[in-house]
């Protein structure tokens, strides 16, 4: 049968014929004659492809969604959020053992060394998967000063604590240029838990295109990930600074948890709430760690 | 007069510069090419089939026949090369239809039916956390109405019902969303060739 639908770039933005034709929703003349147009149409055909990706991701997170939905209560929550249900414990230890602390003891205060899973910037933090027993007796008042400093700081290391952001590689079309080469081999780095290094090339990477808000978005967490925490606070301020993105969110959240691990409560705690108020994935997790620290702020 | 962008229009010499440069050996231009019309041929493959798994491998499928027939120089009309792609596709879409439908059916009738699945190849799987990061700048009522309309298929008119505001609002919504998250891509897809 002779095609006498016709399509161009004008009626599939009108008839939203990739939506449409994505949901099977098009007559068989139609969905032929949009089949041509978008196999001569780059702009139509991309439009297409982000759709159906898009699509894809949407039905991935609705299903994620009801897979949750649809475990048992006890299980929801996602294993990171264990520890801290233990800071919080901590935190309301710390609170009830209060007594006549400064700010600068905290930040100086020693915290015992474990290899985590996720990564403690400046304080490792002590074993996440034990509370920490408590001393028999009531000690004298200078121990149980630093037993609260201790606590408080572990407290606060536990909820400094971060997880890499994930990284895959983005397949892109044409030749790559040297920005993207050292970012490339910079993630290569990441991927393999050599922050260090991976900072190295993607600050490289950021010298020759200052503008891509995923190497400014990478160089910053691979900062914060090595322990420059100094460095991650201006590296996450200039993915901020660069606008709308993918990576805004995340970008705040780990500027609050670079505060965090500096010891600046007051400006994580800025940071957390506009996170919180943006609405996205993190949004749970920032109003979680803000409300914690404002128990820990109450004293 | 119909409006379409590129290929047919301002891009025919490049199109046939393309295929001659497939014809003479060129492993680039290949892959140039495969660039090029992979994603599409995925998208129809898998409208047609409603089998990911199946369209990515009759993806592969068309690209092999298409760099054939370039490579031995027997596609007439080069300046065209996005009908010749559709035209492969489609053929190699129904053949496959037409082996599936003579095969005898084992599973029982009322199996879960063929939807996208959640094997990934690792290009898949950046796109797709991209996009995921995109989704999550949105707020919570645009993921939703983008889940509604992209997933469950419903019309405005039943977005609006379901979320107590008028068929308008949904659409509005729907395409605001849609252009924050092509916003959103465009922040990191400067880089050549997009």
């Amino acid at each position: 049968m002779e095609n006498t639908v016709r399509v161009d770039c004008d009626v599939v933005a009108m008839d939203e014929l990739a939506e449409r034709y994505l949901l099977g929703g098009l007559a068989p003349a139609e969905q032929d004659a949009y089949e041509r147009h978008f196999f001569q149409c780059t702009r139509c055909a991309e439009e297409l492809e982000q759709l159906l990706a898009l699509q894809r991701a949407l039905q991935r997170s609705a299903r994620s969604a009801d897979a949750v939905m649809a475990r048992p209560a006890r299980a929801r929550a996602p294993a990171r959020w264990t520890w801290l249900a233990l800071a919080a414990t901590v935190a309301a230890v710390a609170l009830l053992l209060t007594v006549g602390r400064r700010p600068e003891q905290i930040a100086q205060a020693p915290v015992p060394r474990q290899n985590p899973p996720s990564v403690s910037p400046v304080l490792p933090p002590a074993d996440a998967s034990l509370p920490q027993p408590m001393p028999a007796a009531r000690p004298t008042a200078p121990a149980v000063r630093d037993s609260v400093v201790t606590d408080r700081a572990h407290a606060l290391a536990r909820l400094a604590r971060v997880d890499p952001p994930r990284y895959s590689p983005l397949i892109l079309r044409g030749v790559a240029d040297d920005a993207t080469v050292a970012f490339e081999n910079g993630m290569k780095d990441y991927v393999a838990g050599d922050y260090r290094a991976a900072g190295r090339q993607l600050r490289q990477a950021a010298g020759l295109d200052p503008e891509r808000v995923d190497i400014a978005f990478f160089l910053a967490a691979s900062e914060l990930l090595s322990g420059n925490t100094a460095a991650a606070v201006p590296a996450f301020q200039a993915v901020i600074a660069l606008g709308d993105s993918p990576f805004l969110e995340e970008a705040c959240f780990y500027l609050a948890k670079s505060y965090l691990a500096m010891g600046d409560v007051s400006r994580a705690r800025t940071e957390f709430a506009r996170v919180r108020d943006m609405g996205g994935d993190l949004a749970g997790a920032a109003g979680e760690i803000d409300a914690q620290l404002s128990v820990l702020a109450q004293d | 007069m119909p409006v379409t962008h590129d290929l047919q229009q301002g891009a025919m010499s490049d199109e046939e510069s393309l295929a001659e440069r497939i014809r003479s050996g060129d492993r680039a231009a290949e892959n140039e090419l495969i660039r090029l019309f992979s994603g599409r041929t995925l998208a129809m493959a898998v409208v047609r089939l409603r089998d990911r798994e199946a369209a990515r491998e009759l993806v592969d499928d068309v690209m092999m026949a298409v760099v054939t027939a370039l490579r031995r120089g027997t596609v007439n009309g080069t300046d065209r090369l996005g009908a010749f792609v559709y035209g492969t596709t489609i053929n190699l879409i129904n053949n496959r239809l037409r082996t599936l439908s003579r095969q005898p059916r084992l599973e029982a009738f009322d199996e879960e039916p063929a939807v996208p699945d959640d094997g990934e190849s690792c290009d898949r799987d950046s796109e797709l956390q991209l996009l995921q990061r995109c989704l999550a700048r949105l707020p919570a009522a645009d993921r939703e109405v983008l889940t509604l309309s992209l997933v469950d298929g419903l019309k405005p008119g039943e977005i609006a019902a379901r979320l107590a505001i008028s068929a308008e609002a949904a659409r509005q919504q729907k395409s605001r969303a849609l252009k924050k998250i092509r916003d959103l891509l465009h922040s990191v897809s400067r880089t050549p060739g997009h």
